[in-house]
Parts: C-alpha cells; sequence; structure tokens
C-alpha cells in the first residue's frame, strides 16, 4: 500500500514538474516567437473599437482565410470618441480592446495614454523603417515608443475637374497645371480671373478649410516647441493666405463636411478639391455618379506641397490577453503582402514598403471617375515624395479645434481680417492652454 | 396560587411576543429599505464625494492613477482665477435660460388653456405637441442640422423661396443666430412636457369657484388671473426649479447641432458652449484633466445648488 502510495506521488510529481517545464517552455517559446508565423489552426479571439467597418471587414476576412479559427468581436465607436472611450476604460479599470485604433485627430494624446504596447521592443521588434518614412513621426509618442502602425498609406494632393480646367484654365494636363501654381500667390491670381470670367459662378476650392487645411501642413513645421505655441512662426501664413483667398472669391463660402460641401463634388461648381487616397471612394464617388462615364476628374500635386492627410493606426494593448496573436494580425494587416492586396480590393494602398517590393502591381490604384490615370503611381511617385510631416504635439487637437474657430469665423465675417484672425487665435489659445506661452 | 401563576406565564407570553414584534420590525424594514440605500451609496452617495476627492488630485489619465498626487483647492483657484472658458461657458448657460424658460412656462400655460376646454380633439394637440419631447435627442440635433444649413437647409430655401430673404442666412455660422436655433430647439421639443403639466394642474382648479366670479361679473381674463393662476402656482414654482436645474445641465442639443467634424465645440465663437459641454471637453474630449474636470463640475454643483436655492427663496418670500 505504502508503495504504490509513494508511486502515486512519483508519478504525479513527474507529472506536475514536466508540466511546469512544457508551460515555461511554451511562454519562453512564445516571447521569442513573435516573428514567425502561427500554426494555421490557431485558435483565439480578439477585441476591436474601431469605425472603418470596410477595412476591418475586409482584413479580418482575409485574415480569417489563412486563420479560420481565430474570432472577432467588434465595437463600433465614432473616431472622435476615441479619446474619452479610451481614458474612461483606462480610469475605471474596464477591458480595453485587444488591438487599439488611433484616429490622427487625437493621436498624440492617445499615444501618451499608457496603454499601449511598445512595437518597436520586444518581443515584437518592429523596424519602423519597414514603413514610409513620412509616417514615421505620426507612429510614435513622445518617449519615442511605436504605439501603432498606419492601417493604409493617406497622402494626399489635389483632384481638378479636367472639363472646368480646360475651361477656365486653359489646359486639363496635370504637369502643365502644376507649373501653373507653384505657389500658393499663383493660385489666388489665376483663382481671381477664374471668378471673373465665370461671371461669379466657379471657385477654385470649395472654401477656406479646403486651402487651409494644406497650408497648415505642407511645410512640416512643429506648432508646439518647448512650451510655446508658434502662431507667428507656424500659423500666421495660413490665416493671411485664407484671408487673400476669402476676399478675392478664390474659395466659396462652403463648409467643410457639410451636406453641401459633399454634394458640390458633384455640381462642378469648383475646379479643384483636396483628395486624399480616401477622398475618392468617400467624397467623389458617391456624390459624383456622372463621374464614372465621364471619368471627368485628375490627379495633381497641390501648390508648395502634399500633405498627409488623416489616417488611422493600429496597435495593441498592453491588456491583451492574446498579444502573440494581436501581433500577427497587426502584422498581417500592416506589413504582409496579403494584407496589402485585401486592403487593395478596397481601394487603399499599404504603408509598408516590402509589398510593393514583393508584388509592384500593388502599387496601381485606378478609378473609373479618373479617366486613366495610374493613381497609385501618382499617389507613390509624385505625391509622396513631397510630403514634410508635422510632428505631434501633446495640445495638437486643441489648436485644430480653435483653427476651425477661427476658419469659421473668417468664413461668416467677410471684414474680418487675418490681424484680427491672429489675435482672436492668441487669445482662444490663451484661454484654452493658459499653460503655454502664446508667440 | 393559580392567578400568580397564570399573570407571571401570560407576562412571559406577551414579553416574548412583543420580543418577536419588535425583531420583526427592526428587520423587515431593514430588509425592504437596504437594497435602496445600497444603491443610493453606490451610485450616489460614493460617487459623489469620490468626485469631490478627484477634484482636489491632478489626476490626468496620462499620468495615470498611481501618480496623482492631492493639490488641494488648486484647481478650484484655477476654475475662478484663469478659466474665462468657463466664464463665458455659465455666460452661456444663464442666457439661455433667462430666454427659453419664461417662454416655455407662459407658452406652457397658454397652450394649456387653450387646449384644456377642446373636448374633440384636446388628445389630437396633446399627442401631436409632446411628440418632440419623446423623441431621441441625437435625432433632433442632426434634423436641425440639416434644417438650418446654410445652403441646402429648408428653412432658408422656404424663407428664399416666398420672397423674405434674398441669400440664404448662415443660421449655424453666426454667433447670434445660432444661439437662435439653440433657443428655438429647445423649446420646440419642451413645450410639449410643460403642457402636459400645466393640463394636469388646470383639471385641479375649481370650476365653482370661477363660475361664481363669472356670475359677480367678472370677465374670463380676470378669472384667469385672479382664481386660474393663483391656483396653478406652485405647479410653475415646480417647473421653474426643475428647469433651471435642467438648464444648468444643458448638453445634448447644442452638442449635437454642432457635431460636424470640422465645427467647433460650442459653435461659432463658442456661443452656444454651455456649462456642462465645458466640463465634458475638459475631461474627455480635449484634455485629460480628470482632476481638473472634476473641480470644474463640482463648481458647477455649487453654482446650481446656490441659484435654485435663492430662487427657492424669493418665490416662496413672494408666496407668503
Amino acid at each position: 500500500m505504502k508503495n504504490r502510495m509513494k508511486k502515486t506521488a512519483a508519478w504525479l510529481l513527474t507529472a506536475a514538474m514536466t508540466t511546469g517545464l512544457m508551460g515555461g517552455t511554451v511562454t519562453v517559446s512564445a516571447a521569442e516567437d513573435y516573428s514567425g508565423e502561427l500554426p494555421q489552426d490557431y485558435e483565439g479571439t480578439l477585441t476591436m473599437w474601431g469605425w472603418d467597418d470596410t477595412w476591418y471587414e475586409a482584413m479580418t476576412k482575409a485574415f480569417n482565410e489563412k486563420y479560420p479559427n481565430v474570432k472577432f468581436e467588434y465595437t463600433p465607436m465614432a473616431n472622435g470618441d476615441t479619446l474619452q472611450k479610451y481614458q474612461t476604460a483606462i480610469a475605471s479599470g474596464t477591458e480595453l480592446p485587444d488591438i487599439g485604433w488611433a484616429i490622427i485627430d487625437s493621436r498624440a494624446k492617445v499615444f501618451e495614454l499608457d496603454m499601449w504596447e511598445d512595437l518597436s521592443a520586444d518581443p515584437y521588434n518592429f523596424d519602423i523603417n519597414e514603413v514610409y518614412e513620412f509616417t514615421h513621426p505620426k507612429l510614435v509618442n513622445s518617449k519615442g515608443q511605436v504605439c501603432g502602425i498606419e492601417n493604409g498609406l493617406n497622402p494626399a494632393g489635389l483632384a481638378y475637374r479636367k472639363d472646368l480646367a480646360k475651361e477656365y484654365l486653359g489646359t486639363d494636363d496635370r504637369e502643365e497645371l502644376e507649373a501653373m501654381f507653384p505657389t500658393w500667390e499663383a493660385f489666388i491670381e489665376k483663382g481671381k480671373e477664374v471668378y471673373e470670367k465665370s461671371g461669379g459662378e466657379i471657385h477654385m476650392l470649395q472654401g477656406i478649410a479646403d486651402a487651409q487645411q494644406f497650408i497648415r501642413e505642407q511645410d512640416g513645421k512643429s506648432w508646439i516647441e518647448d512650451g510655446v505655441i508658434k502662431v507667428t512662426d507656424a500659423l500666421q501664413r495660413s490665416l493671411e493666405l485664407a484671408c487673400e483667398l476669402r476676399d478675392n472669391n478664390v474659395v466659396d463660402k462652403l463648409e467643410a463636411w457639410s451636406p453641401a460641401w459633399y454634394a458640390s463634388f458633384g455640381e462642378g461648381k469648383h475646379i479643384f478639391g483636396g483628395c486624399a487616397t480616401w477622398s475618392i471612394p468617400f467624397n467623389i464617388v458617391p456624390n459624383d455618379p456622372e463621374g464614372e462615364t465621364t471619368g471627368h476628374w485628375g490627379l495633381m500635386s497641390a501648390p508648395e506641397g502634399n500633405i498627409s492627410w488623416g489616417g488611422t493606426t493600429i496597435g495593441i494593448s498592453k491588456t491583451c490577453e492574446d498579444k502573440r496573436l494581436a501581433w500577427e494580425f497587426v502584422k498581417f494587416a500592416t506589413l504582409s503582402t496579403e494584407g496589402a492586396e485585401a486592403l487593395n480590393s478596397i481601394g487603399f494602398l499599404t504603408s509598408a514598403k516590402k509589398p510593393y517590393e514583393e508584388k509592384p502591381e500593388l502599387k496601381q490604384m485606378s478609378s473609373p471617375w479618373f479617366g486613366d490615370q495610374d493613381l497609385g503611381a501618382m499617389f507613390m511617385d509624385e505625391i509622396i515624395p513631397n510630403i514634410k510631416t508635422r510632428p505631434m504635439n501633446f495640445d495638437d487637437n486643441v489648436i485644430h479645434e480653435t483653427l476651425n474657430l477661427i476658419t469659421t469665423a473668417l468664413n461668416n465675417d467677410r471684414d474680418m481680417t487675418a490681424e484680427d484672425a491672429i489675435e482672436q487665435l492668441k487669445e482662444e489659445l490663451e484661454m484654452k492652454l493658459p499653460d503655454y506661452t502664446v508667440e | 396560587m393559580q392567578r400568580p401563576f397564570c399573570t407571571q406565564n401570560s407576562e412571559k407570553v406577551e414579553e416574548k411576543t412583543v420580543k418577536r414584534t419588535k425583531k420583526t420590525l427592526t428587520k423587515w424594514p431593514v430588509i425592504f429599505l437596504a437594497p435602496y440605500f445600497i444603491f443610493y451609496f453606490m451610485f450616489f452617495v460614493y460617487p459623489t464625494l469620490y468626485s469631490f476627492f478627484i477634484s482636489l488630485t491632478d489626476w490626468d489619465t496620462v499620468m495615470g492613477v498611481a501618480n496623482r498626487k492631492l493639490i488641494g483647492f488648486a484647481n478650484y483657484l484655477r476654475v475662478f482665477t484663469k478659466d474665462k472658458l468657463f466664464f463665458k461657458a455659465m455666460g452661456n448657460t444663464f442666457l439661455f435660460m433667462i430666454i427659453y424658460i419664461p417662454i416655455l412656462i407662459l407658452g406652457g400655460i397658454a397652450l394649456a388653456v387653450l387646449l384644456y376646454k377642446l373636448t374633440k380633439t384636446r388628445r389630437l394637440f396633446q399627442t401631436i405637441n409632446i411628440l418632440p419631447y419623446i423623441t431621441t435627442p441625437v435625432a433632433i440635433g442632426m434634423i436641425f442640422s440639416f434644417m438650418f444649413d446654410w445652403s441646402t437647409g429648408i428653412i432658408n430655401n422656404v424663407l428664399m423661396k416666398s420672397g423674405i430673404i434674398e441669400e440664404g442666412i448662415n443660421w449655424l455660422g453666426g454667433e447670434a443666430t445660432a444661439r437662435l436655433v439653440v433657443i428655438f430647439l429647445i423649446v420646440w421639443k419642451n413645450l410639449g412636457y410643460y403642457l402636459l403639466i400645466y393640463l394636469a394642474a388646470l383639471s385641479t382648479v375649481p370650476e365653482d369657484i370661477s363660475e361664481a366670479a363669472m356670475v359677480d361679473g367678472a370677465n374670463k381674463w380676470q378669472v384667469f388671473w385672479k382664481i386660474t393662476f393663483p391656483y396653478l402656482r406652485p405647479i410653475t414654482i415646480f417647473l421653474v426649479l426643475t428647469s433651471i436645474i435642467s438648464g444648468f445641465q444643458l448638453f445634448d442639443e447644442p452638442y449635437l447641432l454642432f457635431s460636424n467634424i470640422n465645427s467647433v465645440l460650442g459653435g461659432p465663437g463658442r456661443s452656444c458652449m454651455t456649462a456642462m459641454m465645458y466640463f465634458f471637453d475638459q475631461t474627455f474630449k480635449s484634455s485629460t484633466k480628470l482632476g481638473y474636470g472634476a473641480a470644474v463640475s463640482y463648481t458647477i454643483f455649487v453654482i446650481i445648488l446656490v441659484v435654485s436655492g435663492i430662487v427657492s427663496k424669493i418665490v416662496n418670500k413672494k408666496e407668503d
């Protein structure tokens, strides 16, 4: 009896030790094995909160073709609520999503929250040079940690109506138009002529905000440096140009993202419009049905350079229980060729370089609305090299919102001068951000 | 000898019954009341006290809960000495209340008096008026932002087609017009509620007094001011006080009216930014300062308390 008990105890002990060792081995190997691929029958569940259903569906469908046993739980969230949702989850100790999304508008603040895995560190070891350089400043927080990777490229140039350009500017050739508008001053001069020639019917752009979006971003100057908001250095010119654009009727009075603004893409009253990769499916296609058959749109570089406009990163939250699986998904969606193909199927371009080397045809992007123009080549070879990315600052979202306030005021009050606008901007910033010096 | 035994016995029985009753009485009220008090403590007392504690800290979500420290009344000092936007938001809130509360009270009474005597169509009008009140604020905000859109809104189209204006008015772009739209929205949404309350109150006014007054030669106007209106006084006090409290909490309608991607918090020139919107923005939207946000919310709470107290005192004094 005693011997039997001893035997049983010995077996149990051996089993326990073996399990422990195996467990240890699994943990160690899991920690070291993030660079490889997961077995195809891997099982697990990933949670996400997001706003781009098209991207989510295309990407998870493609991922499930490779890993059919992985499940996803998706909670729709408005992109404007990102900061609030993450903050409240952290403060109350409730569960964060495994895969965290971050929209560009509030990203600087969201990346400072203590919720992100550093993707450049162990065990992920993501090399930031795997993605396009102009996206780098928008992927890191103030400590230099990579908190997410862009889920697509967002370069932006100007879309133009070929028919209107031919009629009012004398050409619809992209290169000739780019040569015609080396600066915003040249754009204003020509815009005055167009307005007069059309009897006040045609404007160059829909509103002040459309020009502002480019002017503010294209010189790559930081808005905040060492606790000082650089109003004069970084923002004064954009407000002066805004007044000139308005006073000379180069821009119409439409407020960006209003119903009238969306409808304007199909009305043929504005020659140009800001155009990022996502503008084509979101702004042009749904509002200009005629354009599908006529192909009357073209894409060119903006005066004084192009910009990176918008964008969403995906990263891994610290509370994620299966970080190995989460990294597999992030890698798949942002860095892999399969992910790039899934992205192409919904009309977007990946931010990783390698997929383009492996499959150069991934660079191709076209739309019936743009006739036979190779949009992929235009974005990748002409627009991207011409982008200077502005570094992110913690309170950029507040400055951005205040600039919107001034733009609205300039749009509504035609007597408001650039000096008035700068004064109001300074006053507003001093009220909203009293801890900074406004210069 | 039997008797004392009996008495002793019955006394014991009585004592036992009293004890049992006492036990029963002490146990059941506690059991029945406990859930209320537990939930009241969990969802009101504790959060109220905890948010006051938060307001005394420099808690910022970025810095994390572990690094927060007590800073006394520094947040409150900042609210009162440095924060001009807080005062602007409070000013907007007061302005809205001063305009829309009298409109709602007088409009509610007028509509109720008009509908009270109707027999056949009263229910129909009642239902029509209450519909906006039961509609979700999100839908109302969106509908109004479309209706008052500068170039595509139905209001400008109707005004232009009827020749009242030549060019569309930028309702949501100008400070004064944006405020007008917010006030119109609040009145349109809430008038039905005031109407219902006043209709209920009118049914408590004894008709024989009014009839006697009419017999004595009083006209309808005199009957309304001298008899009906005094009977409505307690309801009016209730409505004024609850309107003030809800007025300080005004958030949904102006927030949703300006919720486009590029819209500014509180509309043009922050003319429609209310105290609650400012609290929300400072705590969650554009900032991560939970401690400061809690101080802003406590300041609003104290202001509501003081204003409601003053109004209640004034009204009660008049009643005395």
